[in-house]
């Protein structure tokens, strides 16, 4: 196979994952920070919603989304290496929405450590102990699942990206004939 | 270096990860140090450091303050290990002795029955105290405390086979039902034979606690509950008469483990054998030693039952109110279309009125007796097996010379009586012997018309001998003070009454004995169940008509100084402050389940027309005023004339050792107060989580409080579990009851617990009432008996504040089940919140008695607000009626009652501090930082904690005007910030060399 098509190819089979791990981690982000904003400060932190949580997802959404876009233009644009690793560069998105949704999902437990220890208390002290939704226990663990989830799977596609852009630098250059330099 | 260079050093394939690793780590550590704000002090009490130091200044005038802790580290474990075990053998209750069953004879076979033996209960769900001290031998288990206090041939088989083979427990909560998991006679199988001949010891256990009450039904019991024996308690025990029966076993005797009450018919049933029982509580960490010389002798059973033990769990009105509303908490019937949220749909009402526990059995006892219309068909024997008060001995003891003395003051007016009764030991061992004094107001016309209330009886003193060797003599003298005959009159006069008719005093054993006693006096001795001696009974007043000003202004001395009593009483009018939680007074909720949408009371007019029949349906109706419905954040009301308080005004610069012994409306507390920031008042009040903030602009210390009601708890040490509150009041001995106050409050300034430090306060005592058999919390709270409850407190709380640990009561108030707790609304009338609930914190906080300094609001509504919100709980009658001076702090507020335990309606009506983790950022919202009131308010909270600190609390011990503290930063703290800038400046050196890469790579691709 011509190495430029086989490039081409195998990036291809790279980036379809990544923008699925992309895709998932920006769908989860966004479920996560909805579900908890929409439910789970309704009852405990006095009302409110954690400005924390708030803050560091919805920029993580924000740069989730754009490695998704990133992605999937890639999928149809990276038609040169050099396109490819720019393109690549999506990884730094990946990247930032990793730590801003870890933060995020730690700020959650910290937060909301009012519901996760009543929630808890019954588990380890033995007793029922108060009374919690329990739509609203599921909403909060749903939350930080997903809030978690995402995250890893942000740094999940960042890394394959990243594993791709090495690739590519590693792959011959061709040039504006499309023919190869060896 | 060259460009080339640099760019494969920029190129490496390290840069990128480690950039990830290090803003990962980043994240992290901007997390952990957001945590330092609000678990600053769970980290301090990590690592063991403080948030400041203690400096002297120097040219400052000095006198330190001395409040020197009763016990060292090292004396504390023993000592509070003797009084745990004299409290146990003090409290305990030999209900049954037939055939002097007990004490068992020197070097008798002992065995074992029943998987409670193998796992005692020693204390209770929840924060009260560590429940696993069995672990590392911190507890005493039955057979060790028989093994080193006794020299019975203890049978190791048998209980092996219940601690850890086959008959092992297997109790516990499945889906939220506690069950006994009893297994069945069959499992006894392979252990029958080493019954031979022995005394076979039974232990029942009944867990209970914090956040639960315990099941009415859906259990294993025989009759649904938890509370009754299941079927296959009741057949080992059957199976064990058997064995008797065939002269296989010799005795069998039952232990009750259990702070709640157990139904106790099978222990008169032939069929199961009991020769002898006694009811243990709940006893601590070394109470069963207390067990163990009861059951030998070396004690002499002196205790007395602190609530009715019932042959049917149902026949109590509140049982039967639970019963019929399928569990305490009914749902509002309007909840769904009312939108309410989980902590306002619940509620419950005490219908019961003030016919809790004996106050019921013992009044329809008396009106079978005198023949009165509306008794039914009540049979006192069919559901009383045992009455309040009731306890054996292994001696006997008879009472005579009962007289009765009326003292007055200098103007004549009767103050008190004092009741003198000479106690004989008539048996053939020593013993003690607790003497019950019972009050018997009138049952008058006036009360049938206005609709109040009375029992027939109610415990008004007690008194316990010294030991009585055989044939000695003791004469004891209770005092009954003359303010114990008044009765609250919600509905005609609005106040407490001296009410029209005839008053009694009588010694009695027991509730039972008492009623009969009075009924002899009165000319009904023929129509007894049991025998009454006329002559113990001393008839006290006759009062010819109601007398509603005699008792109508409080009677409570404020203080004058931080250490002494004004000499006259407030006399603040005392006048109806609770018609809002009445449904029947109040017009924001109905009971949708009558026509006239009222809730019906218990009477004794009628007792068959208004015993609960039905199920109640409240429904809020939306009528009434907005100050009394079940929205949180009320509107701030701006009282005339209010200014905005000073703030931060250190032009004045003072601390608060320099506020020792300076009286409460000193006008040096404006200046103190004038000193703070409003974020440091409004952060210090809304951060009592366990603690009161240390704020060194002004020298006071951080206090570190725990609980618990009877013993510290979230300790590493086992031996702090003391017996449950229950066995500490059953002892009716005032000098143990403040042993217990004492040893807890040495435990707790110890500093035998590292992780605990020295504590300056303990949440406790409970004083909650016994109101149904079923409230799960029982091990914390005395009684069902508000007087008993009320006497027990002073005397724990006066100890524990001897040694500067500042009591905080729990729960004020209405707080006397677990669930729903977080906001379930309670409804009564206000004589039995007056006479019943109310009554003991009178005695434990007004200052001319148990003068607590502190106290614990409740997760519970009264009516349909929060208990903390309410100005008349909060201010009118703590404050202003008992003269309380202290502060009061919410319970944990960070729980799911968050949405109603709120700041502004607290601190608007009379709650000081908040068990919380707040912060002024978050929870000081813009209408609560311009609003002059709310910051007067907020003041005055600051004032009462800082009061109580200055004046009362161990943390001040060694203190003086030269002390100042000063902020340190601690090595972890160091470490945590050192982590986020070493992971921040790392993340950010490295996102440079990626991106710095990538441009240059990009230059290089595109030249």
């Amino acid at each position: 196979m011509n190495p430029i098509q086989n490039l081409k190819k195998q990036n291809f089979l790279v980036l379809i994952p990544v923008l699925c791990m992309s895709l998932v981690a920006f769908v989860l982000a966004l479920v996560a920070i909805l579900t908890y904003a929409g439910n789970c400060a309704s009852e405990f932190n006095g009302g409110r919603v954690s400005a924390n949580v708030t803050g560091f997802g919805i920029p993580a959404i924000i740069l989730a989304g754009v490695a998704v876009l990133v992605d999937a233009a890639a999928l149809f644009l990276a038609k040169s290496k050099k396109l490819a690793s720019i393109f690549a560069l999506s990884r730094i998105a990946n990247y930032l929405a990793f730590m801003l949704l870890l933060a995020a999902f730690l700020y959650q437990i910290l937060d909301e450590y009012s519901l996760l220890g009543t929630i808890l208390y019954p588990i380890f002290s033995g007793a029922v102990g108060d009374p919690v939704d329990p739509a609203l226990t599921s909403s909060y663990f749903l939350s930080l699942i997903l809030a978690l989830v995402a995250s890893l799977l942000s740094l999940a596609a960042g890394i394959t990206m990243r594993k791709m852009s090495y690739r590519i630098e590693r792959e011959p250059q061709e040039n504006k004939e499309g023919k190869v330099h060896e | 270096m060259s460009k080339s260079k640099l760019l494969k050093v920029f190129g490496h394939k390290c840069w990128e990860p480690l950039m990830v690793v290090f803003g990962g780590l980043f994240m992290v550590s901007l997390v952990a140090n957001a945590a330092t704000v609000p678990f600053n002090n769970e980290l301090h009490g990590f690592f063991h450091t403080s948030a400041y130091e203690e400096v002297k200044v120097e040219g400052a005038e000095d006198s330190t303050i001395s409040r020197p802790k009763l016990k060292s580290a090292e004396e504390i474990e023993a000592y509070y290990r003797a009084i745990n075990q004299e409290v146990e053998s003090e409290g305990l209750v030999l209900l049954k002795n037939e055939n002097n069953a007990l004490p068992l004879a020197a070097n008798s076979k002992v065995a074992f029955a029943l998987s409670g033996t193998g796992r005692i209960l020693y204390a209770t769900h929840g924060p009260g105290v560590r429940r696993d001290g069995e672990k590392d031998g911190a507890f005493y288990d039955l057979r060790r405390a028989l093994k080193e206090e006794t020299n019975l041939q203890v049978n190791d088989a048998t209980y092996d086979f219940l601690a850890t083979g086959a008959g092992k427990t297997n109790r516990g909560q499945v889906s939220g039902v506690f069950r006994t998991g009893e297994v069945d006679w069959k499992t006894y199988a392979p252990v029958v034979s080493q019954y031979d001949d022995s005394t076979v010891i039974a232990v029942i256990t009944r867990e209970s606690g914090e956040g639960v009450d315990v099941n009415y039904t859906g259990s294993d019991g025989v009759d649904g509950s938890y509370l009754s024996l299941t079927a296959n308690e009741l057949g080992i025990l059957e199976n064990l008469a058997t064995l008797k029966q065939q002269g296989k076993v010799k005795k069998i005797v039952v232990l009750i483990n259990s702070a709640v009450d157990v139904r106790c018919d099978f222990l008169d049933d032939e069929r199961y054998g009991v020769d002898a029982a006694m009811w243990i509580g709940l006893p601590g960490a070394t109470g069963m030693k207390g067990v163990a010389d009861a059951l030998v002798g070396k004690v002499n059973p002196s205790g007395r039952l602190s609530d009715t033990f019932v042959k049917d769990n149902f026949s109590a009105p509140s049982a039967q109110y639970w019963k019929l509303n399928q569990g305490f908490a009914g749902t509002y019937g309007n909840a769904d279309d009312m939108g309410l949220n989980l902590t306002q749909k619940f509620y419950g009402v005490y219908a019961e009125g003030i016919y809790v526990g004996y106050r019921y059995y013992e009044t329809r006892y008396e009106d079978v007796v005198l023949n009165r219309g509306g008794v039914g068909n009540f049979v006192y024997k069919d559901v009383v097996a045992y009455p309040f008060g009731h306890g054996l001995s292994y001696s006997t003891f008879a009472y005579s010379a009962a007289n009765c003395v009326e003292n007055k003051d200098k103007n004549g007016k009767t103050t008190s009586y004092d009741f003198t009764v000479t106690v004989q030991n008539t048996g053939a061992v020593a013993g003690k012997e607790a003497v019950q004094v019972y009050l018997q107001k009138p049952y008058s016309r006036h009360d049938i018309i206005v609709g109040m209330e009375k029992a027939s009886v109610e415990l008004a003193g007690f008194a316990k001998t010294k030991v009585l060797a055989p044939g000695e003599s003791e004469t004891l003298t209770i005092n009954v003070d003359f303010e114990q005959l008044r009765s609250y009159d919600a509905e005609a006069d609005k106040t407490y009454i001296l009410d029209e008719g005839d008053y009694y005093l009588t010694a009695a054993k027991d509730s039972h004995h008492a009623v009969n006693n009075i009924l002899a006096a009165k000319g009904y001795a023929a129509s007894l169940d049991s025998a009454g001696d006329a002559s113990l009974s001393k008839k006290i007043l006759s009062n010819p008509t109601v007398d509603a000003e005699i008792f109508s202004k409080s009677s409570a001395h404020y203080h004058d100084t931080p250490s002494s009593l004004a000499d006259e009483p407030c006399n603040v009018p005392i006048t109806n402050r609770l018609d809002w939680m009445d449904p029947n007074r109040f017009k924001g909720v109905k009971n949708a389940a009558r026509q006239d949408g009222e809730v019906v009371y218990v009477s004794r007019n009628n007792w068959t027309a208004t015993f609960p029949s039905e199920a109640t349906n409240l429904v809020l109706t939306g009528k009434g005023p907005v100050k009394y419905d079940i929205t949180s954040h009320k509107p701030i009301v701006e009282a005339e004339g209010a200014k905005m308080p000073t703030y931060g005004d250190s032009s004045t610069p003072m601390t608060l050792p320099m506020m020792e012994g300076v009286p409460y409306n000193d006008e040096q507390w404006g200046k103190i107060l004038n000193n703070l920031t409003q974020q440091e008042t409004f952060e210090t009040l809304v951060q009592c989580y366990g603690y009161t903030p240390g704020i060194p602009s002004i020298a006071k210390p951080m206090t570190d409080e725990d609980d618990g009601p009877y013993g510290v708890s979230n300790t590493a040490e086992g031996y702090s579990s003391m017996s449950c509150e229950g066995i500490i009041c059953a002892t009716l001995n005032k000098e143990i009851i403040a042993k217990v106050g004492e040893a807890i409050a040495a435990d707790a300034r110890s500093g035998h617990d590292e992780a605990q430090k020295n504590l300056h306060g303990l949440y406790a005592p409970g004083l909650n009432i016994h109101r149904a058999i079923f409230g799960g919390r029982a091990a914390e709270y005395y009684s069902e008996d508000p007087y008993l409850t009320g006497i027990a407190a002073w005397e724990e709380i006066e100890a524990m504040q001897e040694q500067y640990v500042v009591a905080c009561p729990k729960h004020y108030i209405f707080n006397d089940e677990e669930d729903r707790r977080n906001g379930i609304c309670i409804w009564m009338n206000e004589q039995a919140a007056r006479e019943i609930y109310l009554t003991p914190w009178e005695y434990a906080v007004r200052p001319d008695k148990a003068n607590a300094h502190s106290l614990m609001t409740s997760f519970n509504r009264a009516g349909a607000i929060w208990t903390s919100a309410s100005d008349d709980l909060m201010e009118h009658i703590l404050r202003e009626e008992w003269g309380f001076d202290g502060y009061t702090l919410t319970d944990m507020a960070g729980s799911n009652g968050k949405m109603f335990m709120v700041y502004d309606d607290g601190f608007m009506n009379g709650t000081d501090c908040f068990l919380d983790k707040g912060t002024y950022k978050e929870g000081m919202t813009s209408a609560m930082r311009s609003s002059p009131t709310f910051n007067l308010k907020l003041r005055e909270s600051m004032k009462r904690l800082l009061y109580t600190v200055a004046n009362y609390s161990a943390a001040m011990d060694g203190f003086s005007n030269s002390t100042r503290l000063v902020a340190v930063v601690v090595p972890w703290q160091v470490g945590l910030k050192a982590f986020s800038v070493v992971s921040g400046i790392g993340f950010g050196a490295l996102a440079l060399i990626v991106v710095a890469y990538q441009i240059m790579k990009r230059l290089k691709m595109f030249a």
